[in-house]
């Protein structure tokens, strides 16, 4: 396990993804306050951590006598890197909410389809949720009616109907605990 | 029946220490099991908000809310299936593990250590009452309990923690120095009731002397990191004195002038108490408490130290 900076490169592709979600340059405003860096373990993690946690990170990485007690994780885990693409991670779905400008909110029925992993094929006269301003395969942020956010999608545009194609939702805390955390 | 659940030996000792009516009602409450006690989320939500939107799904609370939580006593469904538990809005939990955050108490911009954290359900507690904010570490020795920690944190929201895979006792290591501890010790367990605790009749004497020994060590090195003026909340879910009553007595003896133990201020239990152990011991082990598993809750020792200047 290692502890790093992230590159130029990186640090692009993780703004992309996150402005992206939140219709906005907000990333660049938290950084003011936060730094990226990468925790390498099984895969690249990304994690914003504020700049005055910076000397738990430094004092960990130096100490002999702190090598048997490492982080492992830091804060608020934003995604990870996997064959050099940034993808977005569940961890970061309450953080990101607060930031978010355009929620997208779904009806019960079909937040439950979502949380079941499931696509959300929506009309084109659905005009309500204003959709139709995305483009095609832009990640939105999916809210319920009670305005608590539920998952990430991208929105596909099809022929006679918008697709929010699942990405990722908070089922997973009960399909997969031991696997996918 | 009651004999079978925990070897004769334990029950002898458990006579002497608290004497023949009380261990028959230990004995007669261990084979109980509780109620699922639901704890909201204080950061996202309210009891009353989440209260609402789970009965409107059929679910339903007994009328008294201890601790500001909510008793379920009927579900329509698994509720761990409602994506109000997906989306972190509470947590399932024994109501003695919302007893050491409570005392503990932290500010919102201090650094906190919880030196035994999965499955993390204390650790989220610790977070709410810092409003997410301050730097948490939650330590955690067994690598296969990590996930259900990582998961919990974040299903909950928390984004004030760091996850730290090692042993506790490594923690100086690190070299940081915190406001606060949460140790809530790895125990015999012989306070939890039976359906949680299948390993109850398997105890042996020597589980306590290995016990107790791990958390003297753990506790003597998470002492170290405190700062002065800081404070240690220490917990088990045994009913052995060496894991409790003793093991702070002794601890005092190691550390004289540097501890204070601080009044726990709850309405449940009763003060700790060596008389029936030793005539030899420090009057501060009457601010620790001890609660009896018919007394709502699964048996339970805590203790609250400040590390004052000598």
């Amino acid at each position: 396990m290692q502890i790093t900076k992230l590159t130029d490169e990186e640090i692009v592709a993780v703004s992309t993804v996150i402005n992206e979600i939140l219709k906005s340059d907000d990333l660049s405003q938290i950084l003011d306050t936060h730094s990226l860096i990468k925790i390498i373990n099984r895969r690249d993690e990304i994690y914003l951590i504020k700049n005055s946690d910076s000397l738990y990170l430094s004092s960990s990485i130096t100490s002999d006598r702190g090598k048997n007690c490492k982080i492992l994780t830091g804060k608020i885990k934003l995604g990870f890197f996997i064959r050099g693409k940034f993808k977005i991670g569940i961890e970061s779905l309450r953080f990101l909410a607060n930031y978010c400008q355009n929620p997208i909110f779904l009806s019960p029925r079909q937040a439950e389809r979502f949380i079941y992993s499931k696509d959300i094929n929506l009309k084109l006269d659905d005009t309500k949720k204003g959709l139709e301003k995305y483009s095609d395969g832009s990640m939105v942020l999916v809210f319920n009616k009670k305005g608590i956010p539920i998952g990430y999608a991208k929105i596909l545009h099809k022929q006679d109907y918008i697709q929010l194609k699942n990405i990722i939702d908070i089922g997973i805390y009960l399909r997969s605990e031991k696997t996918a955390f | 029946m009651a004999e079978q659940i925990i070897s004769r030996e334990f029950k002898n000792r458990w006579i002497n220490f608290y004497g023949k009516n009380v261990t028959e009602r230990i004995l007669r409450e261990l084979e109980q099991s509780d109620p699922r006690i639901i704890s909201p989320n204080a950061l996202y939500t309210t009891r009353r908000q989440l209260q609402e939107s789970l009965e409107s799904q059929g679910f339903r609370f007994a009328p008294e809310t201890p601790f500001n939580c909510l008793i379920l006593e009927f579900e329509p469904f698994n509720i761990v299936a409602t994506s109000e538990y997906l989306s972190g809005l509470f947590t399932i939990q024994a109501l003695t593990s919302l007893i050491p955050p409570k005392c503990l108490n932290p500010s919102s911009e201090s650094v906190v250590a919880d030196l035994a954290a999965s499955p993390g359900i204390k650790t989220c507690l610790l977070a709410e009452v810092m409003e997410n904010t301050g730097t948490l570490f939650a330590i955690e020795k067994a690598k296969k309990r990590i996930p259900a920690l990582k998961s919990n944190i974040a299903r909950m929201g928390i984004y004030n923690t760091f996850i730290l895979n090692c042993d506790a006792r490594s923690f100086p290591g690190l070299n940081v120095k915190v406001d606060h501890i949460m140790l809530d010790a790895p125990c015999t367990g012989t306070g939890l009731k039976l359906k949680k605790n299948k390993r109850l009749e398997r105890r042996i004497l020597n589980d306590v002397t290995r016990q107790s020994l791990i958390q003297r060590e753990i506790l003597d090195e998470a002492w170290k990191q405190l700062k002065i003026d800081g404070t240690i909340v220490y917990s088990t879910c045994s009913l052995e004195p060496e894991e409790g009553e003793v093991q702070i007595n002794n601890f005092l003896a190691r550390h004289e002038k540097q501890v204070q133990v601080l009044p726990i201020n709850i309405n449940i239990g009763n003060p700790g108490n060596l008389t029936r152990w030793t005539k030899v011991y420090d009057s501060q082990i009457s601010n620790t408490r001890r609660i009896f598993p018919d007394q709502g809750m699964d048996g339970f020792f805590i203790a609250l130290m400040k590390k004052v200047r000598e």
